[in-house]
């Protein structure tokens, strides 16, 4: 409300002056035009001057204006003043009302703030409506700009704006973070006290864009001296502060104070709530008798009680019955005591389960100093305590397992110090745990000569390692046990805490193991010389039974003769194949690993068998695959032998058709050969259900073919295991009875990387491009011919017929350069073809070659009918040489040299026992290899004493006798030899001496020797020796 | 060359097709227990054992003569005389000798075994 201001000049006043004076100026003027016009004057300015000049009356009444004037100004001065006085009272009046009602307002406001904070609202929102209504306050309310800032907690010295109203996005953005004593704001926060400023002064230190004149008011909100915020208001430029105002501000600082105090408590207790209420543990609250006032989910959880099942209560619905009175009684003692209480209990569930808890009881006073309350915590510990009961079973189960074990053990700290032992540990090595508890291990059961082995041992297991051995060990009595030892870490969490030994005692099984070593050694022994001993007469049987059938005998001499011979042959048969399979059952089976040819191993196995095949009329027949390494390294003469025996079998049990050998190979490694043995027959076949029993040792496929065809049925398990030895195996096929059977086996070898003998592969020059005709009933026969030749590089053509074969030729289709005829075949044999065929070809006589059976030499040949005659199975070799030659150029020979020089009938003629006595393994290599080639076996003695057995044992005819030799030498020997047996049974003594010095010979003579030769070993000069040599039942 | 190869080679007239098998033999034969007695004439040396020593010497002339090591032979032989007169440890020397001569025989033996396959 405006109080006017007092004016300068009293209206009334001046107006009744001015009309007195006007009004008196009317008399002298009225006066004056009178008088001229009673003197018909007429009126003017002159006239009037010259009246007034000249009538004095006229004087007097010219001074009624001053006289007027007078009067009216006093007249107006009395009503002006009376117009003051009553504009002045109005005035009071109507300030007196606006105060009051200016008051009621402010108590309005503030209790509308105090409402504001007791509404359940966000601080925000509490702030925001706390503003309006400031800036509402008249005279603020022109603005209505304004904001509050409140401190931080967590960012102390700096404001942050929380409310505002009608501020500029500008300074928003300024003024979002004001630091403490930074312009207006920051300032009052600082010094705490009110600022008022009338417009911007140089006090506001913040600019921001569009920024208008206007001044401040800066409100502190203070609680107990300390800064909450800060209520800036904006004012119009100009405004004068008044008490009134600052007191209703400062007030309406103070409720919003109390607005975000309240808040903030508010805030933290929710919080504790919350933080109480999403607690693991379970919380109950009761009052000093123990009645639950309050429980958190966690416990409804933990019991089963709900909240609102709870309240009310007593604790003791969680009494288990499990505690005594007295427990509770102590409990309770020193609760109520004022102490908090710690431990253990076992409740009961709601639904009647036990679970046990860990419990703190904590009483809560009152301000009184009362206790009021009680707050109990609860955690749940069944599981740990389950779970501390398994560790003890555990531990319990693991302690009865090391007390009542069997086996020894021991456990160790890092420094190898005994931690514990069991019963088994102290009754093994004989101490009791007590005195050897902290005692190095080592030094207790260790012999100082396996010191070394045995901290190897203990220190791997300390690093981590788990070990295991055999070793001996000493007990405490001295004596020492064999031991199975076993050393491993003991682990937790992770890290090794110490190491554990387990010694089992192995005294016994070392023992049985040595008795069953010595036993089975003894076995090996017993059957060496058994085989030594049963051959060496054998031997004897099958040679002299030779040499009789070379005498003249008649008929009934040579068929005993022959069965003798046969029997001999059958009989070492036998004895090699149990020797064999006695040797591959004890593992003692080596393989040697040598050169060798394969083809020359598959020819002579066929060799052996071929003839046997030919009586029966069953072809035999191979086929090598192309790639096959020709070298290989590997045992020959085992391979041989599996393949002798599949073959045995074979014609043994084929009566008609053929008997054919498939070789095929693959590279598994490089240099290293997988190779595939495949012997098919035509034979009578395996039935289904005797299959399996193939290759069990000692049986055939049934009785009935023991009886029929003998045998040990030793070969197909000797030869199972032999390939079995060469990385291979072996199956058999069969469709069944009279169909055949096919027996498959593969062997792994590694090709010999150098060839030095020539054999024919890939494209030969003699051959190439020759055309060549086959006529053979044989398919088999024709399939291996065709695919050799065509190897070769020749044109091969393959018939079965040989009229075929005849109209071929005689059309002159073809021009062949060569053909090979077989001689059995059912149309017309092999000679009446070739016959008909040189008719043919009189003028230009073909190659021709026959392909004939061993065994069937008894035919008539033709001379010169035949280029050349080719003995079955058919070997390329063999053809290849037989073409070569025949077209003329001969390929370079194999380099076969076979010096005729060496007798090979030497053994025959001079049938001799021979003992060589010869210590070096490589000297007896030589000796016996040039004594085979002349037909002679000869038993070997390592040394003097090993002669003096052999003697005990056998009578041989010559001894050579090497002269130094260990144990005993050859001269000692000799000496013995001649002091012991009349010189008509003394065999014929021949010294070797290597290097031989002058006069060697000469002493050994002296000496009684019969005769003298030097090493390295002649051919020549062993033959003489040996030619003079003569069998000891001819008399010396 | 150290190997005579005709001493073995002489054999294989004698055997026939066997001999590169019967020759690889007494090579493969020769060299392990060429090896061995090497080791026992440098173990006796080292314990004195003469016996051991002459009988290791002896065996060692005689096979590398076989084989055709002459050079191996002859210094085999200067050993086995020696020992009988001198003191063992005096032949030290000699032993290394040997010792080498037994290496370069050996690997050129085994490259003639392995020419035979």
């Amino acid at each position: 409300m405006k109080i006017p201001a007092p004016p300068r000049w009293r209206s009334k006043t001046s107006r009744y002056t001015l009309f007195g004076i006007f009004f008196g100026l009317l008399f002298p003027l009225l006066g004056s035009i009178l008088a001229l016009w009673e003197r018909s004057i007429p009126v003017s300015l002159q006239a009037i001057l010259e009246l007034q000049k000249n009538s004095p009356l006229l004087w007097i009444i010219d001074t009624a204006p001053l006289f007027l004037g007078i009067f009216a100004n006093i007249a107006g001065r009395r009503q002006d003043s009376l117009l003051d006085i009553q504009a002045n009272l109005s005035a009071l009046v109507e300030k007196q009302v606006d105060e009051m009602r200016q008051s009621n307002q402010v108590q309005t406001l503030l209790n509308m703030l105090l409402t504001i904070g007791l509404e359940n609202l966000s601080l925000n929102e509490q702030l925001k409506q706390s503003l309006e209504i400031i800036l509402s306050t008249p005279p603020l309310n022109a603005l209505s700009k304004g904001g509050i800032f409140l401190a931080d907690d967590d960012e102390p010295g700096v404001l942050k704006l929380f409310a505002h109203k009608n501020l500029s996005e500008p300074l928003l953005n300024t003024c979002a973070l004001v630091p403490y004593g930074r312009c207006l704001c920051g300032k009052v926060a600082s010094t705490g006290k009110l600022n008022f400023s009338s417009r911007i002064d140089h006090n506001h230190e913040t600019h921001y864009e569009g920024m208008q004149p206007h001044g401040h008011y800066n409100i502190p909100i203070t609680l107990e001296n300390k800064i909450l915020g800060v209520i800036v208001l904006y004012l119009e430029e100009g405004h004068q502060s008044n008490p009134r105002e600052i007191a209703f501000l400062e007030v309406a600082a103070s409720a919003l104070a109390g607005i975000i105090q309240r808040k903030r408590v508010e805030k933290r207790i929710r919080l504790q709530g919350v933080a109480l209420e999403a607690a693991e543990n379970g919380v109950v609250i009761t009052d000093a008798n123990g009645i639950i006032r309050w429980v958190n989910p966690a416990f409804t959880e933990l019991t089963g009680y709900a909240l609102s099942e709870a309240l009310g209560k007593s604790l003791n619905i969680l009494k288990s019955g499990a505690h005594d009175s007295q427990y509770f009684d102590d409990m309770w003692k020193t609760i109520t005591s004022g102490h908090s209480w710690h431990g253990e209990l076992i409740n009961r569930r709601k639904d009647g389960s036990f679970y046990t808890e860990e419990q703190t009881i904590t009483p809560v006073r009152s301000k009184d100093g009362r206790i009021d309350h009680f707050v109990s915590i609860k955690q749940d510990i069944t599981n740990r305590k389950e779970a501390e009961q398994e560790i003890a079973r555990q531990k319990q189960f693991f302690q009865t397992l090391v007390e009542n074990s069997p086996v020894a053990i021991v456990t160790l700290e890092f420094d190898h110090s005994i931690r514990s032992c069991n019963p088994a540990f102290e009754k093994l090595f004989g101490y009791d745990e007590n005195e050897i508890i902290g005692r190095q291990l080592d030094d207790l059961i260790v012999d100082p000569d396996d010191r070394a082995e045995a901290v190897d041992y203990t220190k791997a297991s300390l690093s981590g390692e788990i070990v295991r051995g055999i070793a001996r060990r000493r007990r405490k009595d001295g004596q020492f046990v064999d031991v199975e030892l076993f050393g491993a870490p003991v682990m937790v969490n992770g890290k090794q805490a110490a190491s554990l030994a387990i010694y089992h005692d192995i005294t016994e099984l070392v023992h049985a193991q040595r008795k069953a070593e010595m036993a089975a050694q003894a076995k090996a022994e017993f059957l060496a010389n058994m085989s030594h001993e049963i051959r060496t007469p054998l031997n004897a049987v099958i040679g002299m039974t030779s040499l009789l059938l070379d005498t003249s005998l008649n008929e009934e001499q040579r068929d005993y003769s022959e069965t003798i011979r046969n029997s001999g042959d059958a009989l070492l048969d036998v004895i090699n194949g149990i020797l064999d399979f006695s040797k591959m059952e004890a593992g003692k089976m080596m393989l040697e690993k040598q050169p060798f040819y394969l083809i020359q191993c598959v020819e002579s196995a066929i060799d052996l068998l071929a003839p046997r095949a030919a009586e029966k009329g069953v072809e035999m027949a191979y086929i090598l695959q192309e790639k096959i390494p020709n070298r290989l390294l590997g045992d020959v003469t085992r391979l041989r032998q599996v393949l002798v025996n599949l073959f045995g079998n074979a014609v043994k049990f084929t009566e008609k058709g053929e008997i054919v050998l498939t070789v095929s190979c693959k590279e598994i490694a490089v240099n290293h050969y997988e190779l595939h043995f495949a012997v098919r027959d035509t034979g009578i076949g395996i039935p289904p259900d005797r299959m399996e029993r193939l290759f069990r040792s000692f049986t055939q496929i049934d009785s009935s073919t023991t009886r029929k065809f003998g045998g040990t049925g030793l070969g197909l398990s000797i030869s199972k295991g032999l390939t079995e030895m060469m990385g291979g195996a072996m199956w058999a096929e069969s469709e069944g009875p009279g169909k055949g059977a096919a027996f498959h086996f593969t062997v792994q070898l590694d090709a010999a990387l150098v060839t030095s003998q020539f054999y024919p592969t890939g494209k030969q020059v003699e051959l190439s491009g020759r055309r060549i005709l086959f006529v053979d009933d044989n398919a088999t026969n024709r399939v291996i011919l065709t695919r050799q030749t065509q190897g070769w590089g020749m044109l091969p053509t393959a018939l079965a017929s040989p009229k075929e074969a005849l109209r071929i030729l005689q059309s002159g289709e073809t021009a062949f350069e060569a053909a090979v005829l077989d001689m059995q075949m059912p149309e017309m044999d092999g000679i009446q073809l070739a016959q008909e065929i040189r008719k043919i070809q009189a003028l230009d006589p073909m190659v021709l070659i026959m392909l004939s059976s061993i065994g069937r030499h008894s035919i008539e040949i033709p001379e010169k009918l035949f280029t050349a005659i080719l003995s079955k199975p058919i070997k390329p070799l063999g053809l290849y040489q037989a073409l070569a030659t025949a077209f003329g150029s001969r390929p370079a020979k194999a380099k076969q040299t076979q010096d005729l020089s060496i007798d090979k009938y030497l053994s025959i003629r001079n049938p001799l026992r021979i003992l060589l006595a010869e210590d070096n393994p490589v000297n007896q290599k030589v000796a016996l290899g040039i004594l085979g080639k002349f037909g002679y076996r000869a038993d070997i003695a390592a040394n003097g004493l090993e002669v003096l057995q052999a003697l005990e044992r056998q009578t041989y005819d010559v001894i050579l006798l090497d002269m130094q030799m260990p144990e005993m030498d050859g001269e000692e020997a000799a000496q013995h030899i001649m002091n012991e047996l009349p010189p008509e049974k003394r065999p014929r003594l021949v010294a070797m001496t290597a290097h031989a010095l002058e006069g060697d010979r000469e002493h050994y003579l002296a000496i009684g020797m019969d005769d003298y030769i030097s090493k390295p070993v002649r051919v020549d000069e062993l033959q003489r020796a040996l030619e003079e040599s003569l069998p000891l039942s001819s008399g010396k | 060359m150290t190997i005579d190869i005709s001493a073995l080679e002489a054999y294989r007239e004698i055997m026939g097709e066997e001999a590169d098998a019967f020759i690889a033999d007494i090579i493969k034969t020769y060299i392990q227990n060429g090896a061995n007695l090497v080791q026992i004439i440098t173990d006796s040396l080292a314990s004195g054992d003469k016996t051991s020593f002459e009988r290791a010497a002896h065996t060692l002339k005689s096979t590398s003569a076989t084989v055709g090591a002459k050079e191996l032979s002859a210094v085999a032989a200067e050993l086995e005389s020696l020992c009988k007169t001198e003191a063992l440890s005096t032949l030290a020397p000699k032993v290394g000798q040997l010792a080498q001569e037994f290496s370069k025989a050996e690997a050129e033996l085994q490259a003639h075994r392995e020419e035979l396959g």
